[in-house]
C-alpha cells in the first residue's frame, strides 16, 4: 500500500514537470553514473614538451585542456601515447608524466590526449620526440683484489674482495675464461663499487685462485678474468716460546682485524671485543664504515658492533664470533647494523596513529613487524639520509600490549632485527617519556651499560636485595637471577 | 606414539631448530688412567643467546682437574666453573650481544680417570640458556650424554701445548658500587657505596686462573719485576672493594693465566694526594721546619749576645 502511494506521489511530480518542459522544447536528461549526456570532447592538450633526464627516463609536461561539454563534468585525466601507438602507455590526472624503463640512446615520440568525466577523449596533441641519454658501453674495471700472499696454516676463513670503477654485479668461479653469465658464484656484497664474499673452510697447504668478472648496470660484462689468488701455508705455525711473568708480547701472536659494514649516514660506530669497547669510528654519508684494530692476540673472540643514529638512538649489538690466527689480517665484511627504532607514544588510543621512526641505510626498504595476536608486517622506504617514518593505524590492533621491530633491506643484503619496542593500545595517548629511554642496566648513570654495571650486579648476586639497592632486579620478580643478567646482556653497550 | 616419534626426532636431529645444543667434544671416547685428558664443552645455537648456566653431572670415576675458559665464548663470568657438593660442574656467564653459531666453546675440561669402566657425563636439566631478547626468553636445550670407556693400559693424547702468551690487555675501572647504605644510588657520594675496581681479562690459551690486586702510593712500572714483587698483592675477584676509599693510591691489577703468564695493568689515583702529603712533601716540610728553627735559634743567640 505504501509502495503504491509512493508511485502516485512520484507520478504527480514528474508528469506536470514533463509537460512543462515539452512546452519549452527542452529535453530532460537523467544521469546514469558518469554518462550524463555530455558528448562533447575536451580541448586538445597543448604545449607538450619532452625532456630526456636519464638513460631510461623521459619527462613529459603539457598545458591543461578544458571540458566544454554540458553538463561540464571536468577533465578526468590525460592519456599518454608513445611512438604512435593506438593504446595509451599511461593515464594520469596531472599535467606531467615520467616515462621510465626506456632503452638508452633511443628516440621516443609522444602525444597526449585529454578525457572528461563522460570519457569523451580529445584529439591527440601534436607529437614531440626526444632521445634518451646514451651510456657508454663499457665494462667495469676491477681493482684492489684481496686477499693475496700466503696465510698462516690454520687459517680457515678470509674475505674475497675487490673494487670496480662503476657500479656492477660481480661473480666468481674457479675456472678461467668463464663467461660472466656462466660463473657459478655471486659476491654476497655487490651491486655497487665494493664487492666482497666471506670464504670459509680453507685448508692448509692449498693455493686458492678465483676468477672474477663483473657486469655493469647497463649489462656490459667484463670479457676477461680478474684473478685473485692466495695460499694457506702447509706448515703449522709455532708460537715462539718464552717464560711466563712479565715478558713482552710476542709479535707473531698479534693480528689485525678489519670490520666493514653499513650503518647510518654519519653515525658513530662502536666496536667491542669480548664485550669491552676497543674502537670507534664514524660512518660516511653513504653509511659505510670500516674499523681497523691492531695488536689483537690469536684465539676465538666475540666482536660486537653497535651504532648511534643522528637522533642519539642506539642500535642493538651486532655480534660475531671469529677465530683469529697469528700473522693474518682478518677482514670481517658485510656487517649490516639493524635500523634504530623509536615510538612517539608508549600508550596509544585505539584508532589514533602511532608513529614509528628510525634510521638505516639510505634508500633502504624497512620492514616493520608488529607482534600482536595477528602479526602485522608492512614496509616503508628510507630517504636519502636513511631516515624512515611509519604511521601505524592502530584500529588494526586489539586493546592490550604489543611490540614493534624493524629490519632493513638494501639490494640483496638484509639486516638482523632491531631492538624490540613495547607499546600499549588503550584509551588515551601517553607520549614516550625521556626517562624511559634511559639505558636499562646503567646503574651508575654513566650512559653506558658496561663492566662497572656488571660488577654492581655481581656484588648484589646472591645477596639479599635491600630496598635501597640499585634496580638490578630488571624483571621485577623480587630476585636477582640469570633472567636479570640476560636482560642486562641484551642492553649491553660496552 | 606421537610423543615417541617426537622424542626420536629430537634424538636423531640434535641440531633441531629453536633450541641450543650443548655438546661434549672429547679427544677420544676411550681414555687411559695414566694422565689427564681433555673434553671440550661446546654450544650450537641458531638463535642469539646471551646467558648460559651449565650444570654437568660428573661421574664418580672421574675427577675434573681443571676447567679452562681459554677461547670461551663466555666473556663475563657470573660463576666461574666450580664443583658443587653434588659432584656437579657448575658455571654461568653472559655473552653481551649474544652468541649465534656452531661449536662455540664454553669450557675445556681437564679430566683424570680414577678407575676402569664406562663413565657418563650428563648435561643436567637444571642447565639454563636465555635468548638475547628484551624479555630473556628461555632457550630449550638439547644435549647428549658423553660415555667414556676407561682402559687402564691406554695412553691419552699428550696435551703439551705450551701457552706462552700473556693474557690479553685489559682495562680495570674504578667505580662506586652502590651497596644500599643510602637512599641515593650510584652517585658520587662515598656514603652511597664502596669504591671498587672492576676488571675482566681474557686469555685465549690456557684461560684465566685468577686475579690479584695491589694498592700503593708508589708509581711502579708493571715491567719492573723487582718492584712489582714487593707490592702487597691480594687475591681478588671483580668487583674488588678498595682499601683506600680516598682513591689516592695507584691500583695494580694482575691477571694470571693457568700457565702462570701474568698481565699487570695500572690505574692512576683518582684523587692524587696533595704534594705535601707525599714523601717528598714531608721531606720538604721537614727541611723548611729545620731552616726556620735554625734561623730562630740563630736570632735568639744573637739577641742573647746583645
Amino acid at each position: 500500500m505504501k509502495k503504491l502511494a509512493s508511485l502516485i506521489i512520484i507520478a504527480a511530480v514528474l508528469i506536470p514537470l514533463s509537460l512543462y518542459a515539452n512546452s519549452f522544447n527542452l529535453t530532460l536528461t537523467f544521469c546514469n553514473g558518469l554518462d550524463c549526456g555530455d558528448v562533447t570532447a575536451p580541448s586538445t592538450p597543448t604545449n607538450l614538451e619532452a625532456e630526456a633526464v636519464s638513460t631510461s627516463q623521459i619527462n613529459l609536461s603539457w598545458d591543461a585542456s578544458i571540458d566544454p561539454g554540458f553538463p561540464a563534468l571536468g577533465i578526468l585525466g590525460y592519456k599518454i601515447y608513445r611512438n604512435g601507438g593506438g593504446t595509451e602507455v599511461a593515464t594520469t590526472t596531472g599535467l606531467s608524466y615520467s616515462d621510465t624503463g626506456l632503452a638508452d640512446g633511443t628516440l621516443y615520440t609522444y602525444t597526449v590526449s585529454a578525457f572528461d568525466g563522460a570519457y569523451n577523449e580529445s584529439a591527440q596533441s601534436s607529437s614531440v620526440s626526444t632521445t634518451t641519454l646514451s651510456v657508454p658501453s663499457v665494462a667495469p674495471n676491477a681493482s684492489n683484489g684481496s686477499p693475496s700472499g700466503t696465510f698462516a696454516a690454520g687459517t680457515t676463513e678470509t674475505t674475497l674482495s675487490l673494487a670496480t670503477d662503476i657500479a656492477a654485479t660481480c661473480k666468481y668461479g674457479t675456472v678461467a675464461d668463464t663467461a660472466y653469465a656462466a660463473l657459478p658464484n655471486t659476491f654476497s656484497t655487490t651491486g655497487g663499487t665494493a664487492h666482497s664474499k666471506l670464504l670459509s673452510g680453507l685448508a692448509n697447504g692449498v693455493t686458492y685462485t678465483y676468477y672474477v668478472r663483473c657486469q655493469s648496470t647497463t649489462n656490459v660484462a667484463m670479457t676477461s678474468d680478474y684473478t685473485i689468488s692466495f695460499a694457506v701455508a702447509s706448515a703449522p705455525v709455532r708460537v715462539p716460546g718464552g717464560g711466563g711473568g712479565d715478558k713482552d708480547e710476542l709479535p707473531l701472536s698479534q693480528v689485525n682485524v678489519i670490520v666493514r659494514g653499513i650503518a647510518y649516514p654519519g653515525s658513530t660506530i662502536n666496536l667491542l671485543k669480548d664485550g669491552l669497547a676497543v674502537a670507534s669510528t664514524q660512518a660516511g654519508p653513504d653509511a659505510n664504515f670500516e674499523i681497523q684494530l691492531s695488536g689483537v692476540g690469536s684465539g676465538t673472540f666475540t666482536f660486537s658492533v653497535w651504532a648511534m643514529d643522528s637522533q642519539g638512538v642506539r642500535s642493538t649489538l651486532y655480534p660475531f664470533t671469529v677465530t683469529l690466527t697469528s700473522g693474518v689480517t682478518t677482514v670481517i665484511g658485510g656487517v649490516f647494523i639493524p635500523p634504530t627504532v623509536s615510538l612517539d607514544l608508549s600508550t596509544v588510543k585505539r584508532g589514533d596513529p602511532l608513529r614509528v621512526l628510525g634510521q638505516t641505510v639510505p634508500n633502504a626498504t624497512v620492514s616493520l613487524i608488529f607482534h600482536s595476536d595477528t602479526e602485522i608486517i608492512d614496509q616503508v622506504a628510507a630517504d636519502a639520509r636513511g631516515v624512515w617514518n611509519y604511521v601505524l593505524d592502530t584500529l588494526k590492533l586489539e586493546y592490550g600490549d604489543h611490540t614493534a621491530q624493524a629490519r632493513a633491506a638494501k639490494a640483496t643484503d638484509i639486516s638482523t632485527l632491531s631492538k624490540t619496542l613495547s607499546f600499549k593500545v588503550g584509551t588515551v595517548n601517553i607520549p614516550v617519556k625521556k626517562e624511559t629511554s634511559a639505558l636499562i642496566g646503567d646503574y651508575n648513570a654513566d650512559k653506558k651499560v658496561d663492566l662497572v654495571d656488571f660488577s654492581i650486579m655481581l656484588y648484589w648476586y646472591k645477596r639479599p636485595l635491600a630496598t635501597t639497592a640499585p634496580p638490578v632486579d630488571l624483571n621485577r620478580d623480587g630476585k636477582l637471577d640469570l633472567v636479570d643478567f640476560s636482560i642486562f646482556a641484551y642492553h649491553w653497550t660496552g | 606414539m606421537h610423543k615417541l616419534l617426537l622424542l626420536i626426532t629430537i634424538l636423531l636431529v640434535p641440531h633441531a631448530a629453536f633450541a641450543a645444543v650443548i655438546s661434549f667434544d672429547p679427544q677420544e671416547t676411550t681414555v687411559g688412567m695414566s694422565t689427564p685428558f681433555l673434553v671440550g664443552i661446546t654450544i650450537d645455537s641458531d638463535t642469539p643467546v646471551n646467558t648460559i648456566r651449565g650444570v654437568i653431572d660428573v661421574p664418580e670415576s672421574m675427577e675434573v682437574v681443571d676447567a679452562s675458559d681459554g677461547n670461551s665464548i663466555i666473556n663475563l663470568w657470573i660463576e666461574r666453573p666450580y664443583i658443587n657438593d653434588a659432584r656437579q660442574l657448575v658455571f654461568s656467564g653472559i655473552v653481551p650481544g649474544g652468541f649465534e653459531g656452531y661449536r662455540g666453546k664454553l669450557l675445556t675440561l681437564t679430566i683424570q680417570a680414577k678407575r676402569e669402566g664406562v663413565a657418563r657425563f650428563i648435561v643436567n636439566p637444571s642447565s639454563r640458556i636465555y635468548k638475547n631478547d628484551e624479555s630473556a626468553s628461555p632457550q630449550p636445550i638439547i644435549s647428549r650424554p658423553l660415555d667414556l670407556r676407561v682402559s687402564a693400559g691406554r695412553d691419552n693424547i699428550s696435551n703439551e701445548i705450551p701457552d706462552t702468551a700473556l693474557p690479553e690487555r685489559f682495562m680495570p675501572v674504578v667505580a662506586l658500587i652502590p651497596d644500599g647504605s643510602s637512599d641515593t644510588q650510584a652517585t658520587s657520594s662515598i656514603e652511597s657505596g664502596h669504591w671498587a675496581v672492576s676488571f675482566v681479562a681474557q686469555d685465549k690459551g690456557s684461560g684465566i686462573a685468577g686475579y690479584a690486586v695491589a694498592e700503593s702510593f708508589s708509581r711502579i712500572e708493571p715491567a719492573d719485576e723487582r718492584k712489582v714483587r714487593r707490592l702487597s698483592w691480594r687475591d681478588a675477584e671483580s668487583p674488588y672493594v678498595l682499601a683506600d676509599q680516598r682513591l689516592s693510591s695507584y691500583v695494580y691489577v694482575k691477571a694470571i693465566d693457568k700457565e702462570g703468564n701474568v698481565r699487570i695493568e695500572r690505574l692512576d689515583p683518582q684523587q692524587p694526594r696533595p704534594w705535601y702529603r707525599t714523601a717528598l712533601g714531608y721531606i720538604l716540610i721537614a727541611l723548611i721546619a729545620l731552616i726556620i728553627l735554625n734561623a730562630l735559634r740563630t736570632r735568639i743567640n744573637i739577641s742573647r749576645r746583645k
